[in-house]
């Protein structure tokens, strides 16, 4: 189920409020673990049994793991936890990928054609992010099925993060508060998150499809496609973080960030830090500093470096044009760390960034592309190798039409709305403002779900 | 004012709609269907085992729901209105305005597809008129964006480009430009098609080409006043219904239309369809593979066989009297194949009469 969509809107979403709040908060839990596996059925009723199995595997194997936890048994389950864990999600996701792979490389192997769960590399990494976790003694092993589930499957960030980790939210699962503070801000954060998601990434996901269509590409386009899509899945995908961290609200849960204004980043290393943060705080914890991080020799670190960024590439999408993608930030990364990084932070702050985003707007193209083939064409395109003109008529009627909404989303993608809020806050107005704002957003939001097509989260998809 | 009374002033508002419209969803009878999108609306979808396993309940649902939300229409108008004068779209769903008419972001001229449909067109030529005698025309209907697209700024076709290619494509074919013989107010705003009132010149234009003599006193007849086209119904952008009229005259009033597929005959017009899902259908009764139009008031033997679009429908009655009988082929419907299992050729006249989106696709016809 979309969280843009009318059914959970304005069916889903009342109804498990309306029970969530009616019972007593010894059943809160159940109630949200009920709704999470019906919102996951909605839209993978074929996949509900693989994530119960996925959960209950990792509910035992953390019980076992508590139990033995400094002994050898207590390695061997969480290996165990593990390889269960990346086998489901290797087979699902990834068993297309690798036939078609080595076909490529001369097989000739029948492809298994297996559909990709919604959500599983998010929960998958919850689960072994919770087993790890307690195998180190930073967790206590979860006796609750019902705890466990609901932490797992629960539906404001079940199938597009953040990727929550037990540890953060361990507490709040037995003790956590309502308030109508709490409710009020949750509600204007899941209202400017569908806004986001709605009014701002599915528009311009539009012109990302014009340009697919336009029989006159020219190079002025694939910037302004490139452009398009990194704005996109930035305002879909914080836009979707934004609903999960106001519905947690809501039911008083306070999940961590997962976006901080990426595209102001003065360097790579500080984009993904601001990007994705959930992702890259778990690969760092998890796998880059567990393998030694930049404590190790240099040789080994730049493996380390690859190993990590062509996971991280993988994590995204099951085909090489992503793994070219996390080898692309590897590169990018070590190039600043090495050599790059003292000059940048010399350099006036504009002068940085423009390469930056350059850079990051080839990242994307690469990222979006259908296959490698078409990533390469892309990225060709953008620096006129592909024998495309400069510019053509339909590129600048879809510059005029859509300027308006790429320069309101560049704003928007900047910390200046929040500050100008900021600076309201003191003042008479905006508590009387905002009621009304919110109202506004709520209609808008409504009018483009009742007249809108079909536009899923980018970030399903992995 | 204190955070406690801060978070009521939020959250109340909000909530309150919220509640309304979640409970005007839940109650509100279904209906039955969209006129602006001349379309049925999706129904509460069967509920079983099979269709929630298969998902087909919850796919079912989610149009249901979308479709069956209250205030559909001011909520599609609402988004309209944000893309097109908030956040400034020159187009919505592909349709703009200028000069008060809507119209529709055409395709650019693909040569193969241009091509591709002439030669389907010759291949009817050759198989069934080449061998007759019969005269040979061709015309183009000029889209409302040739007298916009432009002038206003918006991605248009290459007109000379598609006229150079139809002329060597159709060779087998007189060419007859009409461009010269319409403007913008000869079309609907609303939609896409010409205002039947409005197309005497054009009419006048393709009877000199083909050699007939037209003329007929017509009464001008109100068909509804708030005629809403296609284009408005697509868009939802802020356009006003319009007048729709149709011609008739004691020639046109005598003539009787036999539809193949249906085997009913009617009159030219069909005022039942007026209140239908799309009021064009008024002229011919609409869409049809194959239909022929006597003319008693004509007795001059001659025949036009007419390949049309829905454009024919309503150019048909003005070119009645100059023939006895008109056959229309709609060959979106009917393939060219079967045509002689129908009709018998024998020196007609044979007028194509199509408007550009028909021409440069590749697959439109069959």
């Amino acid at each position: 189920m979309l969280f843009s969509s009318i059914p959970f809107a304005f069916y889903f979403l009342p109804a498990v409020l309306a029970l969530y709040f009616a019972v007593p908060f010894r059943f809160k839990n159940a109630v949200l673990l009920v709704f999470s596996l019906a919102f996951y059925a909605w839209g993978e009723p074929g996949y509900l049994l693989l994530m119960a199995v996925s959960i209950l595997l990792g509910w035992l194997f953390g019980l076992l793991i508590g139990k033995y936890r400094g002994t050898a048994r207590a390695r061997l389950f969480l290996v165990l936890s593990v390889a269960v864990s990346l086998g489901l999600l290797g087979w699902f996701k990834y068993a297309d990928f690798a036939v078609n792979t080595l076909n490529a490389l001369g097989l000739n192997l029948p492809l298994p054609h297996v559909a990709l769960p919604i959500g599983i590399s998010f929960y998958t990494f919850q689960i072994l992010s919770y087993t790890i976790d307690v195998y180190r003694g930073d967790a206590l092993p979860q006796r609750s099925p019902v705890d466990f589930g609901a932490y797992v499957s629960m539906f404001p960030q079940l199938i597009a993060g953040p990727i929550v980790r037990y540890s953060d939210v361990a507490r709040q699962l037995r003790h956590r508060t309502h308030s109508l503070e709490k409710a009020s801000l949750g509600v204007r954060r899941l209202l400017i998150g569908l806004g986001k998601k709605v009014l701002i990434a599915n528009q311009l996901g539009q012109l990302t499809v014009l340009f697919r269509e336009s029989r006159q590409p020219s190079v002025l386009y694939v910037w302004i496609y490139a452009a398009a899509f990194a704005l996109q899945i930035y305002f879909d995908f914080s836009g979707y973080s934004d609903m999960a961290i106001g519905l947690g609200k809501i039911f008083g849960f306070d999940l961590l960030e997962n976006f901080n204004y990426p595209f102001i980043s003065r360097s790579i290393s500080e984009f993904w830090r601001r990007w994705h943060m959930s992702l890259g705080g778990w690969f760092r914890d998890y796998l880059y500093i567990p393998l030694g991080g930049n404590r190790v020799s240099r040789p080994r670190w730049a493996l380390n470096l690859l190993v990590v960024w062509s996971l991280t590439g993988l994590w995204h999408g099951a085909a090489w044009n992503f793994v070219l993608w996390g080898l692309l930030f590897a590169l990018l990364l070590a190039l600043e760390k090495l050599w790059l990084g003292r000059l940048m932070e010399k350099l006036p702050g504009w002068l940085v960034r423009i390469p930056v985003l350059a850079v990051l707007l080839v990242s994307f193209v690469l990222f979006n592309a259908d296959s490698l083939s078409q990533a390469l064409s892309d990225t060709a395109g953008m620096f006129g190798l592909g024998g495309l003109p400069l510019t053509s008529a339909d590129t600048l009627y879809h510059l005029r039409s859509y300027g308006p909404l790429l320069l309101l989303s560049m704003v928007g993608a900047t910390p200046l709305p929040r500050n100008a809020v900021r600076r309201l806050e003191g003042s008479r107005v905006l508590p009387w403002l905002e009621p009304v704002a919110l109202c506004a957003l709520l209609l808008a939001v409504t009018a483009f779900l009742v007249g809108g097509s079909f536009n899923p989260f980018l970030y399903f998809r992995f | 004012m204190n955070d406690r009374k801060k978070a009521y002033l939020r959250l109340a508002p909000v909530a309150l709609l919220f509640v309304v419209l979640c409970l005007w969803a839940w109650l509100k009878p279904a209906g039955d269907l969209s006129l602006a999108e001349r379309r049925p609306l999706a129904q509460m979808p069967a509920l079983s085992a099979d269709a929630l396993l298969s998902g087909d309940f919850m796919t079912g649902f989610e149009r249901y729901a979308t479709d069956q939300f209250p205030m559909r229409e001011p909520f599609r108008r609402l988004k309209s209105a944000i893309q097109f004068r908030l956040l400034g779209q020159k187009d919505v769903n592909g349709i703009y305005i200028a000069e008060g008419s809507a119209a529709k972001l055409e395709d650019p001229v693909n040569d193969a597809w241009v091509r591709n449909t002439s030669a389907k067109l010759q291949g009817v030529y050759e198989r069934y008129f080449a061998q007759g005698g019969s005269d040979v025309y061709f015309a183009l209907i000029p889209d409302k964006s040739y007298y916009l697209a432009e002038k206003h700024g918006y991605p248009g076709m290459d007109y000379g480009r598609l006229t150079e290619l139809l002329k060597e494509s159709t060779a087998f074919a007189q060419w007859i430009d009409l461009t010269g013989a319409l403007d913008i107010t000869d079309y609907y705003a609303t939609d896409s098609h010409w205002r039947q009132e409005r197309i005497g010149e054009a009419a006048q234009a393709l009877a000199l080409a083909l050699g007939a003599d037209i003329a007929q006193d017509f009464r001008l007849e109100l068909a509804r006043e708030d005629f809403s086209g296609v284009y408005a119904g697509q868009s939802a952008l802020p356009l006003d219904p319009e007048p729709m009229y149709y011609l008739t005259s004691p020639v046109l009033e005598g003539a009787s239309v036999f539809n193949y597929e249906t085997g009913e005959t009617g009159g030219i017009y069909d005022l039942e369809r007026l209140w239908g899902r799309d009021p064009y259908d008024l002229y011919l009764s609409g869409a049809a593979a194959l239909q022929v139009i006597d003319n008693p008031a004509q007795d001059n033997g001659r025949e036009l066989v007419l390949f049309r679009d829905s454009f024919g429908s309503s150019m048909a009655p003005l070119l009645l009297p100059g023939y006895s009988r008109i056959t229309l082929v709609d060959l979106r419907y009917l393939p060219a194949d079967s045509l002689g299992n129908y009709l018998e050729f024998h020196g007609q006249d044979v007028l194509f009469l199509y408007s550009p989106g028909i021409m440069n696709s590749s697959y439109l016809l069959k």
